[in-house]
């Protein structure tokens, strides 16, 4: 490749994306829901966010016996450091007129913490029970922290029952943390808009104009002239890409498993365009066939879980391996399937390439041409 | 003291280079287009069979040819949009099928279908293939000139009529000053005028040495730019001539009369090649009132349809 050519066909996809308007406002309203699923994040105001879910703490019990009032009066006394006015949590006596009102009801955001005390010296040990919704689970655990640190404080190292709710893999499931899927989801999309779908349309739209033919007349290469293309939709997407990690949490661009994952997304979702365009002449198929490629690895991902024949295909598409390390990675999770999933995921990012250079190679100035 | 080569290998040398210098300048000058034996098919169907087409330097050829004769298949296969299925073509001396990136700077093409990038300016486009080209700027003017659309230069190409499309493709082909050019309909969608500058712009170009290779359905382009013209239909080559030779060769020798006869008129068309008939229309001239009386002169309209056997009876 000729540096010169390459600079200016590169000019001219710049020139292409700036007079594309309709472009330009998908990639700001990628980044867009980037900002905003972060700002809703810091607001704590979206349901399945474990960290912000608890806003309201419901303390139990009984008036009648002097320890347990001893032991609430000492849990309001020193409530816990993220226990502020502005978060909105507060706790309700036994007896409170306003906890009537809410007995019975656990909500998402609510957590219920029960008392029952023994008479001081008893054998039996002091007894909490806890209630909460699946989403508040992992919260819950601080509290309970929160809890036992009061308690022995008051009564020095006594014996604590616990008593919590039990909850089926569908309740956890359905608490999952969603923030981190969210942004990967973006993530994936910026790469399948760019690297993908503006990559296979515009260079179709080019070729069924024939000013890819032009171009390819002229001193440029046919290498040239894709390889110009391919270097800035894979470039733009891993931009936007990195825009939308970056927007959410600044801090994840410093850890290198995020950008080993974002090129091999760049690189692949270009390489599997690049495969598409030589095998699909006309506009009007590749149109279909980007919506098409979208729907089905969306119905592949989601199908996989209960239908086995679907998930062998799960395991062969790049999708796999791209979306569940960068949940991982964006929802600062263990990584145990890491060194299996990197390589695997890199694997199929270099066959996708080799597949597309041996295919194009072979079609050479016939990628121009469009209809037959 | 000065070390001097002995003069013997001095002389040596300057015979050598001499002779090597005589040798280019001996040599041959090769066609500018040369097919041979061409054979282009789509699947089972045979676009082009056996076309043998030799194009000078300098040279403005036409190729005519009804429609799906092979004209547009014989381009779009010089310029490698389709493969060829036998024999070979040379353009400036060079293998299309092994040489085609030397041959690239050297050509230029324009299609019948306008080709830019529409949300660009004029200038945009044209700048985009001056630096492919590695050319200076200043050609962007000057080919914008040659057509005519230097007030347009910075307006979008989507803004411009198809005429002003087709000369912007014009100028930009002409950015490069190639050797060989080639023109599908240039002159299609075009005024007048524009026609007129197209034309005289075909003929300067050969003036200057390009080599033009032209398909048009206009006849009277033909023969106003072309020097020689080759006929094609069914993919074969039907006749290869200069126009004056067509002209020539196919002049009809015959009157068209209108006559006078009672209250109506009388048509009448009477060949002039055998005795018999020129005395029989002195006769009627003498005997009736003629309305009007027309002599056919060459027409390269008819001579086509007549060899490509699709003139209409």
């Amino acid at each position: 490749m000729r540096w010169s050519i390459l600079r200016t066909l590169l000019w001219k996809e710049v020139l292409r994306f700036r007079y594309n308007w309709g472009l330009l406002l998908m990639v700001g309203a990628v980044l867009a829901m980037s900002a905003l699923v972060s700002l809703g994040e810091r607001m704590g105001q979206i349901p399945g966010q474990s960290a912000r879910t608890i806003k309201l703490v419901l303390l139990q019990y009984s008036k009648q016996k002097k320890e347990a009032v001893e032991w609430a009066a000492a849990l309001r006394s020193q409530p816990p450091e993220w226990f502020t006015d502005k978060n909105r949590v507060a706790i309700f006596d036994y007896d409170d007129p306003a906890w009537r009102q809410v007995k019975g009801l656990v909500y998402q955001d609510y957590l219920t913490i029960t008392l029952e005390s023994n008479s001081v010296g008893s054998a039996n040990p002091w007894h909490i029970n806890y209630v909460y919704r699946p989403p508040a689970q992992a919260e819950a655990m601080q509290y309970r922290l929160w809890v036992q640190q009061v308690t022995q404080q008051l009564r020095g190292k006594v014996a604590i029952r616990e008593s919590l709710p039990v909850f089926s893999t569908d309740d956890e499931a359905a608490a999952e943390d969603r923030i981190p899927k969210i942004v990967t989801a973006l993530v994936i999309f910026a790469f399948y808009l760019l690297s993908f779908n503006l990559y296979i349309t515009s260079t179709a739209e080019e070729r069924e104009k024939k000013s890819l033919l032009a171009l390819m007349l002229s001193p440029a290469r046919p290498i040239e002239v894709i390889g110009a293309k391919v270097i800035f939709y894979s470039l733009s997407s891993l931009i936007v890409a990195t825009g939308v990690v970056a927007l959410f949490d600044p801090t994840l661009l410093a850890k290198p498993l995020l950008w080993s994952t974002i090129l091999a997304g760049s690189i692949s979702y270009v390489s599997i365009g690049t495969v598409v365009l030589c095998m699909v002449r006309r506009q009007s198929t590749i149109n279909t066939v980007s919506m098409m490629y979208l729907l089905v690895t969306a119905l592949v991902m989601a199908v996989s879980v209960f239908l086995v024949p679907f998930m062998v295909l799960r395991f062969m598409m790049i999708e796999n391996y791209l979306f569940h390390q960068l949940e991982m990675i964006i929802g600062r999770q263990p990584n145990p399937a890491g060194p299996i999933y990197q390589p695997v995921m890199w694997g199929l990012t270099v066959l996708w390439f080799f597949l597309a250079v041996f295919i194009f190679s072979r079609m050479g100035m016939l990628v121009a041409q469009g209809r037959r | 003291m000065r070390c001097q080569p002995p003069t013997t290998i001095l002389g040596i040398i300057f015979i050598l280079d001499l002779c090597l210098h005589r040798r280019s300048w001996n040599a041959p000058v090769p066609p500018a287009i040369d097919l041979q034996n061409l054979v282009i098919r789509y699947g089972k169907f045979v676009a082009v069979e056996g076309l043998n087409l030799s194009v000078q330097p300098g040279e403005v050829f036409g190729l005519l040819g009804p429609n799906g004769a092979g004209k547009t298949t014989t381009f779009l296969c010089l310029t490698k949009q389709v493969p060829i299925y036998a024999g070979a073509i040379k353009l400036l001396g060079l293998d299309l099928k092994t040489q085609f990136d030397a041959i690239k700077p050297r050509f230029g093409y324009v299609p019948d279908t306008e080709n830019h990038f529409e949300e660009f300016t004029a200038a945009q486009n044209l700048q985009l293939f001056a630096d492919l080209y590695s050319l200076p700027h200043e050609r962007i003017d000057i080919c914008l000139d040659a057509v005519e659309l230097s007030r347009a230069k910075q307006l979008p190409v989507k803004a411009f009529s198809k005429g002003m499309k087709k000369k912007l493709l014009i100028a930009r082909e002409l950015l490069h000053e190639p050797e060989l050019l080639l023109l599908d309909e240039p002159t299609a969608n075009l005024d007048v005028h524009s026609t007129e500058l197209i034309r005289a712009l075909i003929l300067n170009l050969a003036k200057m040495g390009t080599t033009v290779l032209i398909t048009t359905h206009n006849m009277g382009e033909v023969e106003q730019v072309c020097d020689r013209v080759a006929i094609i239909n069914h993919g074969k080559l039907i006749d290869l001539d200069t126009p004056t030779a067509f002209k020539t060769r196919h002049t009809e020798r015959i009157v068209d009369v209108v006559l006078e006869k009672g209250a109506g008129h009388e048509r009448l068309s009477v060949r002039l090649d055998d005795e018999a008939s020129r005395r029989h229309l002195a006769e009627l001239l003498t005997s009736s009132v003629p309305v009007t009386l027309h002599t056919r002169e060459f027409n390269f309209y008819q001579s086509f349809l007549k060899l490509t056997g699709e003139e209409y009876n």
